[in-house]
Order: structure tokens, then sequence, then C-alpha cells
């Protein structure tokens, strides 16, 4: 086990930068996801820190050991780092029991010891009795086991899953996810947990990398990045936010700020030394708002579109104010509300976000 | 912890791996790139002997072979196209049934050597043919065999390419999205509508593409203008090297080096020209494909089922059928009856005849040998193409198309350019020896298994060695125990086609051959040459048999294969 350290790490293709300056550090068992929309350049960050690309500029260390830099890169056979791969990569001609005995067999192990561990690591999984099984003749979620046993096997020092849930049915992520955490409060390995799904991501992560085009946007615990996102892009991604624009009326103090959104008065949380400031980005929630149904055309918003969520219906809410800006809303059923009826909003709580 | 592990990173050119590729990168430079610099070179540089090499451009008769060449390889081509087209749209595009067997049998004759098609030929029509003579039918003696013609050649040409068509065209078909012609269809129009309006236009880069390797195989067909042509007084282009070649030894080298260059400007006009059509319109193909469409043909399908049996059996039964009687007569022109058939020339070419004997060993031996070298060279040529692409691996694998594309008389020649003196350094020649052959083949056969090597590791996701690679192992050990196990079908297949190409090859080995060096082809042509056609028939009939042998084994081996690896199966 050890920490993993960034440094200013970028990726080139042809000129255009995958990878853009990101530096990060993870403590020795920090488990770490990596969030952002597809082409951001998470896997490329995988593939950078496993050694199957090269750095164009920056150093990333496992340990206190410096394993890339531009001129020098330890190959991925002499990192031990344990990946998981979106595709599982279970070698078809071999056996469950082979393909998780592989790493072993790489070191030299004797064969008793092999088969000691690999029925160990069988029966940590779930998968006893199943080693003589062809992987194609395995589910997807034993497929994703044994792909996890095959890391186990070899101790490694830092572990990568790229997207491991991707290709599983809905059921199967929440019993995959729990395997995961057990993993990691078992092993107390370092794990780096790549995805596009932020709901996966907050269950399991101590920290949330959140990437776009290549940058590191933000780098903060699960609720915190919910809280008190650092751009519009991370309020967007996470959670059903409603960016809109308000004007700060007073100085930061005690982390709140007086302000008018849409012509209504609020008090709303703020970065230290935030200033009185015109047109600022507003975070909202569906909580940070409260709403009450009106008669005839006064209020304050329009509803321009309700769906039905099963128990529940999410409501798309346009102010007068600003008539282009949609607010996401919900309200339980039953309700008297229909598409086009009129309502009286007071915003409650929310967060400005810190101008770039 | 990882600190224990070993240490300071390596700098990159201590890489086993690059030094591997190097050497990979020298040898492929050398069976690919040498013969063809080394043809420009002599051309623009004689250093051969003999008069200046333009000289041969200005005699007659050099331009009366171009023209013929020209004549046997249209007039081939259009036949070819034609057969092939018909039966391609019949065999994936109808419900015609008894499909496989269809389809192995019309293939068939592209796996025969063009000599032994030309001798089969030869027994069906002419004053011996034993069938005509079985039927009373036969012309009398002393008549000319028509095939000794220029028509002839077109119609062996014509007939021994059709499959060429055919396979490429089929595999176009094989991709077309099921939806184009559902949607056609929706729309009202009447299938054979489809075909013309849909179909047609669709598959005209498989067409062109198909019509190309035909023209391009016909300019450099040896076989059949050897045994029809030569007798007949009718020379092409490859015949006339041969036989200058033959007749006046390395002393011309410099003029058949120059007709070589001349033959292979017509191969790549060829190629460009290809090259050119598709660019020209825009045929990519979007769409869900799957199941192709099949037209059920209804009342039509039986006539459709007997045309194409009727092309298999004209194809390839009733020439081989003439083959195998002729094998079993007595002696040449004599009636073939229940009570004289006899195996005597075969008891002749198998233990008599010493020639034959050591030409069965010698291309046994060569065309194992290079199917085993040029597996052993595909694979990590092919993991190195495949996984790094880059500028210098793509220009090598596009060069290792060259000597392939060349006709084999060109590639002969060039091979004789670089080996007829001794190896610098080391002081012994190939020339005049079997391993002149060897290299040759190697050069010749090694795209064969470059090509499904280099596609099976692009289908190979590429996480498989990666994961080995996670798990601590070194490149030769990843090799061989995660890629080399999933690609090694397609290189066995790769290799397969090389031994079945290069066991009955004549066109590199009559130019390289020596004695004590013959091979199979060359012994076939030297009996039929010689007038011994029943001996000539007898060993033509053991190489189709022991073709035919392995591409059913093939066939059986393939099922376990990915599709499209062995050439002939659905």
């Amino acid at each position: 086990m050890a920490g993993l350290t960034l440094e200013n790490v970028s990726k080139d293709f042809g000129g255009a930068a995958a990878v853009d300056g990101v530096s990060l550090e993870m403590r020795d068992g920090e488990f770490l996801a990596v969030l952002g929309p597809s082409g951001c350049g998470k896997t490329t960050l995988l593939r950078l820190v496993a050694g199957f690309e090269r750095v164009t500029g920056g150093t990333i260390r496992i340990g206190t050991r410096a394993v890339s830099m531009p001129g020098s890169h330890v190959p991925p056979e002499d990192r031990r780092v344990g990946v998981v791969f979106q595709s599982y990569a279970l070698w078809p001609h071999m056996d469950v029991a082979g393909n998780i005995a592989y790493p072993l067999r790489v070191a030299g192990r004797e064969r008793a010891d092999i088969e000691r561990r690999v029925a160990q690591a069988l029966d940590t999984v779930g998968l006893s009795g199943l080693g003589a099984r062809r992987p194609a003749d395995l589910s997807g979620g034993q497929r994703q086991r044994v792909a996890l046993a095959r890391c186990l096997v070899m101790e490694p020092s830092v572990v990568l899953l790229d997207e491991p849930l991707a290709n599983l049915d809905t059921h199967l992520r929440g019993a995959m996810q729990r395997e995961f955490e057990d993993y990691h409060r078992r092993t107390g390995t370092t794990m780096v947990y790549i995805t596009h799904d932020q709901a996966e991501a907050m269950a399991l992560a101590d920290r949330i990398a959140v990437m776009s085009s290549g940058r590191l946007v933000q780098l903060a615990p699960p609720a915190s990045l919910y809280r008190e996102p650092v751009s519009r892009m991370v309020a967007e991604f996470i959670g059903q936010a409603s960016v809109v624009l308000g004007d700060v009326l007073s100085d930061e103090a005690a982390g709140r700020v007086r302000a008018r959104v849409f012509g209504l008065d609020c008090v709303l949380r703020a970065a230290p030394g935030q200033t009185a400031r015109r047109g600022a980005e507003i975070c909202l929630r569906p909580d940070d708002i409260g709403f009450s149904e009106t008669g005839g055309q006064t209020g304050h918003a329009t509803i321009r579109r309700m769906s039905y969520r099963g128990g529940a219906f999410a409501l798309e809410v346009s102010p007068d104010a600003a008539p282009d800006t949609v607010l996401r809303l919900g309200v339980r059923e039953p309700t008297t509300l229909a598409t086009g009826g009129r309502l009286t909003l007071a915003i409650t709580d929310g967060w400005v976000i810190p101008a770039s | 912890m990882a600190d224990t592990r070993a240490g300071a990173p390596r700098p990159v050119w201590r890489d086993p791996e690059t030094v591997l590729l190097a050497i990979l990168v020298a040898v492929t430079l050398v069976l690919a790139v040498a013969p063809v610099l080394r043809l420009i070179l002599e051309s623009a540089f004689p250093t051969a002997g003999g008069g200046p090499a333009l000289a041969v451009l200005s005699q007659a008769a050099t331009w009366t072979a171009t023209r013929r060449t020209l004549e046997v390889t249209l007039g081939g081509t259009l036949l070819a196209a034609v057969v092939g087209c018909v039966m391609a749209l019949l065999a994936a595009l109808t419900d015609i049934r008894a499909r496989p067997a269809l389809v192995f049998g019309f293939v068939l004759p592209l796996m025969i050597p063009p000599q032994v098609t030309a001798i089969a030929w030869l027994q069906v029509f002419g004053p011996a043919s034993p069938l005509l003579k079985m039927l009373d039918l036969a012309p009398p003696i002393g008549t000319r065999n028509p095939l000794y013609s220029r028509d002839g050649i077109i119609l062996l040409l014509g007939i021994h390419y059709a499959p060429l068509v055919f396979l490429t065209l089929r595999a176009g078909l094989r991709r077309l999205p099921r939806d184009f012609v559902e949607a056609a269809l929706a729309t009202g129009a009447s299938p054979l509508r489809v075909v013309a309006t849909v179909i047609v236009p669709i598959m005209i880069p498989a067409l062109i593409a198909g019509v190309m390797l035909t023209l391009v195989s016909c300019v450099g067909n040896f076989g059949i203008p050897a045994l029809l042509g030569i007798p007949g007084g009718y020379t092409v282009l490859t015949t006339l090297i041969y036989q200058r070649l033959a007749g006046l030894g390395p002393r011309v080298l410099a003029d058949v080096a120059t007709l070589s260059v001349l033959i292979g400007v017509v191969v790549f006009a060829g190629i460009w020209a290809q090259a050119w059509l598709l660019r020209r319109g825009d045929y990519r193909i979007s769409g869900t494909s799957g199941e192709p469409p099949r037209f059920e043909l209804g009342r039509w399908r039986l006539p459709a089922e007997t045309l194409a049996w009727f092309l298999v059996l004209f194809t390839f039964a009733l020439p081989m059928l003439a083959m195998v009687l002729t094998s079993l007569v007595p002696a040449y022109g004599v009636k073939l009856t229940a009570v004289n058939a006899t195996l005597e020339n075969y008891r002749f070419v198998i233990f008599d005849h010493g020639p034959t004997r050591r030409a069965f060993v010698n291309s046994f031996l060569l065309s194992a040998g290079a199917g085993a070298v040029l597996i052993a060279l595909a694979l990590p040529l092919g993991h190195f193409i495949a996984r790094r692409g880059g500028r210098l691996l793509g220009g090598l694998a596009f060069a290792a198309e060259l000597p392939y594309a060349l006709p084999g008389v060109v590639l002969a020649i060039a091979c004789i350019l670089l080996f007829l003196k001794p190896l610098p350094l080391l002081g012994f020649g190939l020339y005049n020896t079997v391993w002149i052959i060897f290299v040759a083949y190697l050069m010749r056969f090694l795209i064969l298994v470059l090509r499904p090597v280099v596609a099976a590791f692009q289908q190979l996701d590429r996480s498989y060695e990666e994961a080995a690679q996670m798990a601590g192992a070194r490149f030769a050990f990843r090799q061989r125990t995660v890629s080399l196990p999933m690609v090694a079908p397609a290189a066995a297949a790769g290799a397969l086609i090389v031994f079945l190409t290069a066991f009955n090859e004549l066109t590199v080995s009559a130019l390289l051959w020596s004695s004590g060096a013959e091979t199979l082809g060359v012994a076939v042509f030297g009996l039929e040459q010689g007038g011994e056609s029943t001996y000539a028939a007898a060993l033509s009939a053991l190489s189709v048999a022991v073709t035919i042998a392995i591409m059913a084994l093939a066939s059986l081996a393939g099922r376990r294969m990915p599709q499209g690896v062995v050439p002939w199966r659905d």
C-alpha cells in the first residue's frame, strides 16, 4: 500500500491535451473517485497512473517513488498497480482459477502456494467452487468479481477501477458497490475509482475529483462537493442543481451573505471572503426553494412542465424575473398543480458560486 | 513498500521490446523492400551485363508480348467478372440450397495451381482427350488442341480467376446491411429493382476491388500462358521473360529486368486505378449489419440451382475428370476402357522418377518451412503494427504487400539480381540452391500470414494485454501466455494458405529452380512440356488431392476460428 501523488501531470495526444496540469495527493488507504463526463480525461488519467501511457509533463509518484515523468517511465509490469478494467479483460483461454493465478505465476510462486491463494481469493469474492469455469460461462457480476480477485492476489499498492459498474444491470450495481466497499475496508488499499455516475462516486468515495476538459476542477469530500461547488459545471454535474443569476448584497460574514434572487430577498451560504457583487452565479438545489400554489395570475413563477416520477412529480418552473431560467422542483402526489399553474417562491438556502 | 521493487526508471531505449522491434523491421525491410528496390535500381543502372537495358523496349517482340498480355488479361477478367458476379449474387443473396458445398466447389479452381488447371483442360479437348475418345467424338490425331490459342488462354484465365471476383464480391455482399434492402422493399420496389438500384451501386467498391485483383493476377499469370501459349507460339510478357532467361541464362538479366519493371508498371497502374476509382465516390456504409438479406427465388430456385451447379461442374468437375482419366490411360492417346485402366503412371511419378520424388519432398519442406518461419515473424511484427502503429510500421505493412502484388516472374527476377553474387560478408551464394526459392517464398507470402495476424490483434481488446501487464508479466511472458494463444488461430490459418499456395507454386520456382531443387510445380510443368501428359496428369491429380485434403482439414478447423479466416467457409 502506498499513497499516490500527481504533480502537474499532463498528457498530449498529437497536440490536444487529454490531461492538463492535474495535481492531487492521495493519502495511503484513501478511496478517491474521479468523476466527469465522457471525454473529460479521466480514463487517460487512470492509464497514466497504471503506466499504459507516458506523461508529457509532470510527475506521478507511488509512495515516494517517481514512476512517471517525461523521459523516464516505469513500465506497468513494475508498478504493482492493480487495474479492474471496464471490459473485465478476463482471458478467454484460461479458466477462472487460471485468470486469478496469473499474477502469482508471473511472480514465480510455488504451485501449492498459488492454489491456496487462488482458493482464498475466490472465497473472498464469493465464487468458491467456480475456479474451473470459463469466463464466458459467468454472469457480468461474477466476471467483475473474478477481475477483482485477480487484483487482490497481487497485493497491489494502488487499485484502479475503470468504470467497473458501467456494463452491469442496475440491480447488480448496488451489490457490486458493497463489494468494493468491503474490499476497501478489509484491505485498506489506496483506490482510484473512475466513473461518470455521480451517485456512485458520492456513495463510495472519501473524496471526489471532478474533471472537465482534462483539468481537475474540484477535489473535495462528497458533502462539500454537493453543498459548495466551485463552478457552474460542478454544480450542474452533481445533483439536480439549477444555477441562476442573483445579486449578492452584503460581504460574507460567518459563511452567510444577504442576496436578492428573482426579486426575492434571501440569505445564502458563501465562501469566506465573498464580497457584495451583482450578477453572481447562485446554485439552488430543489430543497433550497419553498413554493406554494397561488390562484389566478399572481405569484412569481409559471410551471412549464410536469413529469411523473413514481410517487412524485418533477417540475420545471420559470420565474417571471428570468423567464429563460429553468428551476427544478419536486412535489409529492397527490397534487393539484398542473402545467401552466402559478407559484409563489421562497428561497430558503443556496450557495454563491465563487467568481472564477 | 513499493520502493523495494525494481530500481530507478529505465530509459526508453534500453527496452527489450525496442530491440526486438528493430530486428523485425530490419528483416521485413530485407524481405519486402529489397527486391523492389533492387529491380528499380537494375533498370535504372544495369549491372547484370547484356546490352543497354532500354534496347529491349525497342524490340518488336516486347511490344507484341505486351499487346497479347493486355488482350488475354482483359478477356480473362471480363469472363471472370461475369461468372463471378452471377455466382456471388446467387450465393450471397438468394435462398438456394446446399450453399456451403456450392461455395466450396466454386472456389476450388482458385486453389488449384494454374498449370494444373491448364493440364486438366488440355485433356478435355484435343485429339487425345480420354473423355472425347470414350464418347467417340475425338478429333483425328494431328488436329491441334483448340486451347493452344489466345481464346484458350482467355477461357482458362476467366475460369481460374472467377472465384477471385466471387470471393471479393461475396465478402462485400455479406457486409450489406439488411435495413438497406428492407427499406427499399418497404417503398414498394420489386426485388429485381432493389438489386439494380440499391445492391449493385453499393457493391461497386467490392466489384472494382475484385476486378482489379483479377486484372493484376492475369497480367502476372505464368502457368496458363506457359502451357497453352508456348506450344501455340502465343507469347505474353511473363512467358517471354521465362523463355529469354531459360534459353540464354543470366547474361540477359538486364533485358528481363526491364521487362519485369514493365509488368510491374502495368500492375501498379491497375492498383492505382482501383484506388482512384474508389476515391471518386462515397461508398461508406453505415447501418446495422447482421444477417445479410436473402431473397426467396420461389419457382426460379431450381433453375438458379441448376445454373450454379452447372458452373461448378463445368469449371471444376469436367477438367478434373478429364485429368484423372488421362492419368489412368496406359499410353497417351489410347482410348481408356475398364480393362486397360492402370495406376502405372502414379507408380512411376511417386517411386521411379527421381525428379518428381525429389520435387514432392522439396515442395513439402519449402512450403511447411515458409509457413513456420512466417508465423514466427508475423506474430511479433503483427503485434507491433497493430499496437504501436505509426508511420514506419504502417509503411512496413504496406511494403509487405508489394512482393505479393508483384507477379511471381518479376519477384523471381528480383531474387536473381539480389542473390546472383555471393552474399556480402558471408561469402556464399543462394543462387542455384534451394534456399533462393525459400527466401523468395518468405518474401512473397509474408503478407498472407501478416494480414490475418494484424487483423486478429486489431480485433483483440487491448485490455487483455494490459491486464497481463498490470499483473507484472513482462513482454515475452505476456506474448506467450496471453496474446499468442488468442491470435494463434488466425496465424495458423494464414500459414495454411501459405502452405497451400507454396506447395503448388510454379511461377517463382520456374525461374529459380536448379537441378536437385525442383518443386512440384516445376516437375509438373517439365513433364507436360516434355510431352509426358499421362505422367503430368498423374502428378497433377496427386497435388490436387493433397490440396483438397488440406482445404477440408482447414474447413474442419475453421469452425473454431473467427469468421473470415478460412476464405471459402460461410
